[in-house]
């Protein structure tokens, strides 16, 4: 009798408990649930393009912050030599004497650690037994800059011919 | 007699049950602890810790890696307590480059690793910091006052404490705000920080003189039909609009009236030389190509009559008061040819041919009016004579901020509940909210609505600390007398910088310009300017001007344009051969300067060539610049090499050294 009053007492008291613990769970669930709705929307309306020439959703974009800050100081610095595809290529490339290699050449890409590479931008060919056509950029860019413009080079295809 | 052992017995249930009570609403506390969403994570990243330990010191911090909530609180920053790296526990950890979300490192930017005490996270990425669950921190819910940034607009958040135009590291950010400067936006909405905003647009008076009626109309139905590469937006005005709106333009007069009677003919073979010597792509585009600072040319001759070209091209500042365009010295012949060229060839076989004469109806000018003012025409274009109308647009001082909630999605049920969404679709199609909206389509590119979008959220109402806040600081420079007047003639400022005022074409500023170059080689430049860098398409525009104004002008900056700091003439007595051989060996074998300069027939042409250096530069100059190339200009591109004052001097006495090669043909040996 009393064990049996006791386990009734302990389980009816269990189960604010357990409803505390779920209640707390509930608006989780609730705030997901929202959520999760406009993507369907958006497929739904995605689907819909066709017909409905209002809807229209923002392509994902190519590069994230830091191959994109990359992408910039290549462009200024580098395009002019290097080519705008990292082709060897560049407007200065024609004046130069070894030709700048294309970056994006899988063989090359597979060779180089970002290290090696980072190595090269910052102190220049000289520094690792290459041409000193390629001057040192380490102190016209920063540690941070020269990471994010590996992370650029990283990103480089090879020339299509 | 169970009497009393049955009332024991009650007392003891009673005594149990309490028991129980007590100990179970104890429990309460410690058990929603336990269950606590952060604690899975912190569980996760403590595992991932002792995986990874490779040494005895990482052992033993992954092992003292405790559970519980971490903050960081700034009090200079508003009182911020951002509870972010409760979960995300590897941010400045560099082991955890590789990790998967919540523990991953964050990448380098110019505040990270460094300055995360300074900042927190709310401060970039938005959110709610007090929370520590992760559906309340993100807020990643509809109508959620202050959700997560997502990631690709992050660099907003880099312009809430950043106002100027340009932000270096922030690249999307800084293209979005050169969007919002060139499109117009300012034009119909006013943005706090904004108000030295001017339109670039022309004024628009006196088209009746410049165009006709059919092409003005074209332009009006949809611009980009006639100029693929215009700012111009499509308002998608209905033929109605568009007559009366013709109506009204074709009665405004101009700045100046025209010359009465037809100007005489021209030759369009030399105006075409005229054309190319002038180097008007410099600016305008040809097909597309060209600098695009100004309008493209190829259908010019279509839509101005000779007549106007004439007058225009002889006194552009006072046709367009506010013109970019430089006043060229034309002669008359040449500005007659040159028109000739511009009406004869550069036509459009597909814009409209000229019809009748056009003579608007009064009624339809009134009604034309009330189109101008309706779409706000005013906000760009000026109409000499009427008074600059107010933003015809809702303002956008903290449009950045706002919640969802207040958004008018209108038809749009397609879109997310989110700012971001909703801005990209009304600059991408501003007329899909609902009928009779005013706002016109510009045709951005996806890249461009993501910029412009980034510089929206940038404006949001978040008050900024003192400490917090960088603002570039406006320049007030207004250049003196005679010297003043040519600079506004030949519109300088346009291209050039002088104490920090003017545009940005030309990478060299010209405030220290007499310190740099020699008084006769800036005389001769002005008259004939040589190719300085070749892979430019926009280059010094020769002006055709008079060897007394280039003195004038070549003088003043010489004596005026100084700066202390640079070292004047190194070698009075002409450098001395044996440090000029010395700078030989550097230039060639040390620094590889010729990969980027052409000197004596070969070289590259990334740089300046290099030839006339002994006429040109001061050899005091030369050390100085090659000691720190970005100390004008941070973006100037030639490498800061690190060069001590003996390789720079030496440096300076070679490059100042006259070649014989580089001796004019005919000079004496």
């Amino acid at each position: 009798m009393r064990i049996a009053t006791t386990a009734l007492g302990l389980l009816l008291l269990s189960l604010p408990v357990a409803a505390c613990h779920r209640g707390a769970a509930a608006p989780a669930k609730a705030a997901q649930a929202p959520a999760a709705a406009p993507a369907q929307g958006a497929a739904n309306a995605a689907g819909e393009a066709a017909t409905a020439p209002a809807a229209w959703q923002m392509p994902e974009p190519d590069l994230g912050y830091n191959a994109r800050e990359g992408r910039a100081l290549y462009e200024h610095y580098c395009s002019t030599c290097h080519g705008s595809e990292g082709h060897g290529d560049g407007f200065n490339s024609f004046n130069l004497d070894p030709k700048p290699r294309d970056l994006g050449d899988p063989a090359f890409q597979a060779k180089r650690t970002d290290e090696e590479l980072a190595t090269v931008i910052r102190s220049g060919g000289a520094a690792a037994g290459l041409s000193s056509g390629m001057p040192p950029w380490g102190r016209t860019l920063n540690a941070r800059q020269i990471g994010n413009l590996v992370a650029y080079l990283r990103t480089l295809k090879p020339a299509e011919n | 007699m169970n009497g009393p052992d049955r009332s024991s017995d009650r007392l003891w249930t009673w005594f149990a049950v309490s028991s129980v009570v007590f100990l179970v609403v104890l429990a309460v506390s410690p058990v929603k602890d336990y269950f606590r969403e952060y604690r899975r994570y912190q569980d996760g990243y403590r595992r991932q810790l002792l995986a990874t330990a490779s040494t005895a010191k990482e052992l033993k911090a992954a092992q003292e890696e405790s559970v519980g909530i971490r903050q960081i609180w700034i009090p200079a920053f508003g009182d911020r307590v951002d509870r972010c790296t409760t979960c995300h526990r590897g941010v400045e950890n560099p082991a955890m480059a590789r990790a998967e979300e919540p523990y991953r490192t964050h990448p380098p930017t110019p505040h990270t690793p460094g300055d995360f005490a300074r900042f927190g996270c709310v401060a970039c990425h938005r959110g709610q910091g007090r929370a520590t669950t992760r559906a309340e921190a993100h807020g990643d819910v509809p109508d959620w006052s202050s959700p997560l940034l997502p990631l690709r607009y992050t660099e907003a958040s880099c312009g809430t404490c950043h106002r100027g135009l340009v932000v270096p590291e922030a690249s999307l950010l800084s293209s979005g705000r050169a969007l919002m400067n060139r499109v117009g936006c300012l034009g119909c909405h006013k943005i706090a920080g904004w108000d030295d905003w001017r339109s670039k647009a022309p004024d628009l008076g006196g088209l009746a003189d410049e165009t006709h009626v059919e092409w003005l109309r074209a332009w009006l139905k949809q611009p980009r039909s006639l100029r693929p590469n215009t700012w111009m937006p499509d308002f998608h005005l209905s033929d109605d609009e568009i007559e009366a709106l013709v109506s009204f333009l074709w009665v405004q007069p101009g700045t100046e009236p025209l010359p009465a009677g037809d100007p005489p003919a021209g030759d369009s073979d030399a105006g075409k030389k005229v054309f190319r010597e002038s180097r008007c792509v410099s600016c305008h585009t040809i097909e597309g190509r060209g600098n695009g600072s100004a309008p493209e040319l190829s259908g010019i001759g279509s839509k101005a009559s000779r007549r106007w070209l004439v007058a225009f091209l002889t006194d552009p500042h006072g046709f367009q008061p506010d013109i970019a365009m430089p006043q060229y010295d034309f002669t008359r012949q040449q500005v007659l040819d040159l028109a000739s060229y511009l009406s004869e060839e550069l036509v459009d076989p597909s814009a409209p041919a000229a019809g009748a004469p056009f003579h608007p109806a009064a009624a339809r000018v009134a009604e034309g009016e009330e189109v101008f003012v309706k779409y706000g025409c005013a906000g760009c274009h000026r109409v000499p004579g009427r008074k600059p109308s107010a933003p015809i647009g809702p303002e956008l001082t903290g449009v950045g901020g706002k919640p969802a909630a207040l958004l008018d999605f209108g038809a749009r049920t397609d879109l997310p509940r989110r700012l971001p969404d909703w801005l990209a679709a009304k600059v991408s199609h501003p007329r899909s909210f609902r009928d009779g909206l005013r706002m016109p389509e510009f045709g951005f590119t996806p890249e461009q609505v993501e910029a412009l979008v980034t510089a929206l959220l940038s404006y949001d109402a978040t008050e900024i600390p003192e400490a917090y806040r960088v603002t570039q600081p406006v320049a007030h420079y207004a250049p003196p007398g005679r010297f003043g007047e040519l600079v506004r003639q030949y519109r300088c400022l346009t291209c050039h910088q002088m104490q920090g005022v003017g545009g940005d074409i030309s990478t060299a500023p010209l405030t220290a310009e007499g310190s740099k170059v020699k008084e006769s080689w800036l005389k001769s430049y002005l008259l004939l300017p040589t190719t300085i860098r070749p892979i430019l398409t926009d280059r010094m525009l020769p002006f055709g001007m008079a060897e007394e104004r280039a003195g004038f002008l070549a003088n003043f900056m010489a004596n005026v344009f100084l700066d202390d700091a640079i070292p004047g003439e190194l070698f009075p007595q002409g450098p001395p051969a044996e440090q000029a051989g010395r700078g030989r060996r550097l230039y060639y074998e040390r620094y590889g300067c010729q990969s980027c300069h052409q000197l004596g027939g070969s070289g590259g042409y990334y740089g300046p060539p290099l030839d006339d250096t002994p006429s040109k530069l001061r050899s005091g100059w030369i050390a100085w610049w090659l000691q720190g190339p970005q100390r004008w200009r941070a973006d100037v591109r030639c490498p800061d090499f690190g060069l001590d004052a003996r390789d720079a001097e030496d440096l300076a006495a070679f490059l100042v050294t006259p070649r014989p090669a580089a001796a004019k043909p005919g000079a004496q040996p």
